[in-house]
C-alpha cells in the first residue's frame, strides 16, 4: 500500500517534470521563432500544456476544482492562434533575399 | 405554441412558438442543458430547471436558420470510427516519433486527395479526423470538387504518399458509415479514383 | 480501498504519464522539424494523443461521474477546436511560403491556385 503510493507519487511528479520541461523547451521556440506563424503553433501547443498540467494536479490531489479552467481552454485556446494566422501573419510574408534563400522574420 | 413536428433531420423534434420562424430545437435545448450541468458540476433538480430555463431563452434569443445538414447517427458506425481513430492515432505517433528522432531533413510534398462524398458534412468530419491524427496536416479544402490537400512530411520514402491517400480514403469511409446519409454510405463505397493526378 | 480501486489508481498514473511523455516528445519534435508545416505535424501530438491520455487517466483517479462527463466534454471541444487553429496556419503557412528551404518534391496545390479561381493569393 505504502510502496504503491510512494510509486504513484513518483511517477505523478515524472509527469509534471516532463510537463514542465516540455514548457522551457516551447518558450525557446516561442522567443527563437523564426516566423509568427511557428509562435502561434506554440500558442496551441502551450494551451494543451496547460490542461495537462492542470490535469496532472487534479490527479494528484483528486479535486475537480479547476475543471472549468480545462474546459474553457480547450473551448477558446485555438482562438489566439486564429486570430495571428489571419491577420498578423499576412505581412509577415518572407522576404527573398538575392541568393534564393528565404529570410523568415 | 402549436404541436410538435419534425425539421431539418430525423432526430429534430421541434415546437414552432407562435406563428414567426422561432422554433424550439429540443436536441439543441438537450445539448446546451447537458453543458450547463456539467459547467456547475453538481446534478440538481435546480441546475437542471436553470439550464433549460437558460436554453430556452437562449434558442428564442437566437433563433438559427432551419437547415438540413444531413447528420445521421449510427453507433455501430461511431464506434468503429473512434476504434479506428484510436489505433490510427497511436501508430502514427509511433511514427512521428520515429521522424523526429531520425536524421532529417525531409522532403515534404502537398498532396490532392478526391473524395468521394460529395456531403459537407461527411467533408468537414473527416478533415478534422485526418488533422487530429498525429502526422495528417491539410493544409486545403476545395469544396467544389471535394479535394482535400495533405502535407505529406516524408515524401521521398516509396509509398509513403499513396499510403497517405488510402488513410484518408479509409477514414473517409468510417466517418460516412458514422455519420453520413444511406446515400452518402453509396458513394463512399465506391472504388476510389484511379490514376494519379499529375505531380 | 479495494484491488479494483487500486489498479485503477496505478493505469490512470500511468496514462498520465505516457500523456505527459507524448507532450515532451511532441515539444522536442517542434524544436528539431525546419518549418512550420513540419511543426505543426509535431504540434498535433501533445494537443490530440497527449491530451486524451492525460484525461482519461485523470478520469480513471477520480471515477466520479460528473467529472468524468466534464473529461470527455474536454475532450470533444479540444478534439473540435484544434484542427480549426492548425488548418488555418497551414493554410497561412502554405499561401506565405513558408514550406521549407528545401522545397516540395510534389506540389498538387500550387496550379490550382494559380488559375485564379477569386481566392488565389488570399492568405
Amino acid at each position: 500500500m505504502t510502496t504503491l503510493h510512494a510509486v504513484e507519487e513518483a511517477m505523478l511528479t515524472a509527469a509534471l517534470v516532463m510537463i514542465l520541461v516540455a514548457g522551457a523547451l516551447l518558450l525557446y521556440r516561442i522567443w527563437y521563432g523564426p516566423s509568427m506563424l511557428d509562435r502561434a503553433v506554440c500558442l496551441d501547443v502551450t494551451a494543451a500544456l496547460i490542461i495537462a498540467g492542470i490535469g496532472v494536479k487534479a490527479a494528484h490531489d483528486r479535486d475537480s476544482f479547476y475543471f472549468p479552467v480545462m474546459l474553457v481552454l480547450a473551448f477558446l485556446g485555438f482562438t489566439g492562434s486564429v486570430g495571428i494566422a489571419r491577420f498578423i501573419a499576412v505581412r509577415d510574408r518572407p522576404a527573398v533575399r538575392p541568393g534564393g534563400g528565404q529570410d523568415h522574420r | 405554441m402549436s404541436n410538435l413536428f419534425r425539421d431539418r433531420s430525423p432526430y429534430s423534434w421541434s415546437f414552432r412558438v407562435g406563428r414567426g420562424r422561432r422554433i424550439l430545437d429540443l436536441p439543441l435545448v438537450g445539448w446546451l442543458t447537458v453543458i450547463w450541468i456539467l459547467l456547475w458540476g453538481t446534478p440538481s433538480w435546480a441546475n437542471l430547471v436553470n439550464g433549460v430555463l437558460v436554453a430556452v431563452c437562449l434558442c428564442l434569443a437566437f433563433p438559427l436558420p432551419a437547415v438540413d445538414i444531413g447528420l445521421r447517427l449510427r453507433p455501430l458506425g461511431i464506434l468503429r470510427l473512434g476504434a479506428y481513430l484510436l489505433y490510427d492515432m497511436f501508430s502514427s505517433s509511433v511514427e512521428v516519433t520515429r521522424q523526429i528522432f531520425a536524421r532529417g531533413p525531409y522532403h515534404a510534398a502537398v498532396v490532392a486527395v478526391p473524395l468521394r462524398v460529395r456531403s459537407d458534412l461527411v467533408l468537414t468530419a473527416t478533415a478534422v479526423a485526418v488533422s487530429n491524427v498525429p502526422g495528417g496536416s491539410v493544409i486545403e479544402l476545395r469544396r467544389a470538387t471535394a479535394t482535400l490537400f495533405l502535407h505529406v512530411l516524408d515524401a521521398a520514402e516509396p509509398g509513403e504518399i499513396e499510403g497517405a491517400r488510402q488513410r484518408v480514403w479509409r477514414m473517409e469511409e468510417l466517418v460516412a458509415r458514422a455519420f453520413g446519409t444511406a446515400e452518402d454510405i453509396a458513394d463512399a463505397a465506391r472504388p476510389v479514383p484511379e490514376g494519379e493526378p499529375p505531380p | 480501498m479495494n484491488a479494483l480501486a487500486r489498479a485503477a489508481d496505478l493505469a490512470g498514473t500511468i496514462l498520465l504519464l505516457l500523456g505527459c511523455l507524448q507532450c515532451l516528445l511532441g515539444v522536442i519534435g517542434m524544436l528539431r522539424f525546419p518549418d512550420v508545416l513540419s511543426r505543426s505535424h509535431a504540434a498535433t501530438k501533445p494537443q490530440t494523443l497527449g491530451m486524451l491520455l492525460v484525461l482519461v487517466g485523470v478520469g480513471l483517479r477520480l471515477r466520479h461521474g460528473t467529472d468524468v462527463g466534464t473529461l470527455a466534454l474536454i475532450v470533444f471541444f479540444q478534439f473540435l477546436t484544434s484542427p480549426v487553429a492548425s488548418h488555418l496556419v497551414a493554410r497561412s503557412a502554405y499561401r506565405t511560403g513558408q514550406t521549407g528551404s528545401r522545397g516540395l518534391l510534389r506540389d498538387d496545390l500550387d496550379p490550382q491556385l494559380s488559375d485564379g479561381d477569386g481566392t488565389g493569393g488570399q492568405p
